[in-house]
């Protein structure tokens, strides 16, 4: 046995040195492609004393439980339906928190699996534009991050866009890391950038500074008759107040607002005549001792779906909270 | 646009007010109304003196407050932070909204304690 010859492990050097983040999609098409592709991804993090989290749906959480035995112990394990329900609240809720709490030195390795069969068509661009931001959220890091991709029960153009937003794959069944040619993750934040569907007729509120606790009442109001309460209830008005202050400061001062129900949920959407040019708003964590910024991402973190549409028209940004 | 159910509300509604007094007979202040954008500075110079005062305990009698936004608890979070060691501030009733904000950006603030009598 040579003490040298051994290979670096593949996966941490896809492209050459120059970008420590490490983002593949795995795809798999059975629990045991699934196990084999994950198993010894989790193992080598926590042989060579990384820490190591797992942010998947829950019956692969309870899958990889069984599989990793007294290992599991020492993994964080989180099940993604929950804490990754609103996709833009992984990158600061999930990924970030986890990443940004381990010591400085050792790599990072998480497994996240954010879209799964049972995304909704409302959801989806919610979840590739998340997993192409996790590309700009993490560059320049010692982090890897692993996302299982069902083959079988994903659509074609889910796993084509996962060959955009991940700059390297694993084909089924394969375990061989491959670049992908259709790596574009600035492409896919752009192409779901899309309008989104007009509201249903109803009631609109338009606001500017002095009308700011009508627009907060408005939402509640709306919110209570159609069955929020308690936090739910508390947590719209925090989100709509955030939205309606954004659009006074930075949306130009006015805006409107709308909130009606669908399927469940209460949705409220405020628009304006701003432009939102960082794509990465509402997705970073904020420091303890920073000042402001905290809006978009505290709307991140209390409502279980966010959309965004912004151009040159305007923005509108459309949250949901679940009855 | 059609007009059923527009409501527009820009220049009728009254900004949201935000009054701070001193509580009688101890180091506090007793404040009523809305923290938002309109009203963040006067909550901000009311914590400012806040930080100032000597007591050890500094209470902020928050019952009749109805809402807090994220950046009134950020100046709330910022002044607790300047508190020198020792001195804390007591929150007596606050708005739920406050909590929940502290709950999601500041869970570990020993200089402020909240109390719910």
């Amino acid at each position: 046995m040579s003490a040298v010859a051994e290979p670096p492990p593949e996966i941490l050097e896809p492209g050459g040195p120059a970008e420590p983040f490490v983002h593949p999609a795995l795809f798999y098409r059975d629990d045991d492609e699934y196990l084999s592709g994950t198993v010894p991804f989790i193992h080598e993090g926590l042989a060579g004393g990384e820490p190591v989290a797992v942010a998947v749906p829950g019956e692969k959480l309870a899958l990889l439980r069984d599989a990793l035995g007294t290992d599991a112990g020492a993994v964080r394990l989180m099940d993604m339906r929950e804490a990754g329900r609103n996709p833009g609240r992984i990158i600061p809720g999930v990924l970030r928190a986890f990443a940004d709490a381990q010591p400085a030195g050792p790599r990072v390795r998480i497994i996240g699996e954010p879209i799964w069969a049972g995304r909704s068509a409302t959801e989806y661009p919610a979840c590739v534009q998340h997993e192409a931001l996790i590309n700009a959220a993490f560059q320049g890091r010692a982090v890897t991050i692993l996302c299982p991709y069902d083959a079988v029960r994903l659509d074609e153009h889910v796993l084509a866009d996962a060959h955009a937003t991940h700059p390297v794959v694993i084909p089924a069944g394969s375990g061989d890391l491959r670049d992908s040619a259709a790596y574009d993750w600035a492409g896919v934040v752009d192409r779901y950038n899309e309008p989104l569907p007009p509201p249903p007729a109803g009631l609109v509120l338009s606001f500017a500074s002095g009308s700011l606790s009508q627009a907060r009442h408005l939402a509640t109001g709306e919110g209570a008759r159609h069955g929020l309460t308690g936090v739910k209830l508390d947590d719209l008005a925090l989100a709509t107040a955030e939205l309606v202050t954004n659009s006074v400061v930075h949306g130009g001062g006015t805006g409107e607002l709308r909130v009606w129900t669908e399927d469940g949920y209460v949705v409220c959407d405020v628009r304006d005549g701003g432009r939102l040019a960082d794509p990465l708003a509402g997705r970073r964590p904020a420091a303890r001792d920073q000042r402001g910024g905290r809006g978009l991402l505290l709307v991140n973190l209390v409502a279980d779906l966010v959309r965004v549409h912004t151009g040159p028209d305007g923005t509108t940004v459309r949250c949901w909270f679940a009855v | 646009m059609g007009t059923q159910g527009q409501a527009s509300a820009a220049g009728v509604d009254a900004p949201p007010r935000l009054t701070v007094s001193p509580l009688p007979g101890r180091g506090g202040v007793r404040a009523a109304g809305e923290i938002g954008l309109t009203t963040h500075e006067t909550w901000r110079r009311a914590l400012e003196e806040a930080v100032r005062e000597g007591e050890a305990v500094y209470d902020l009698e928050l019952s009749e407050v109805t809402f807090v936004d994220v950046a009134g608890v950020g100046v709330l979070a910022d002044a607790a932070r300047r508190l020198p060691e020792g001195r804390r501030f007591v929150l007596h009733r606050p708005p739920p909204t406050l909590r929940r904000v502290l709950e999601l950006f500041w869970p570990d603030l020993t200089a402020i304690e909240v109390s719910m009598s």
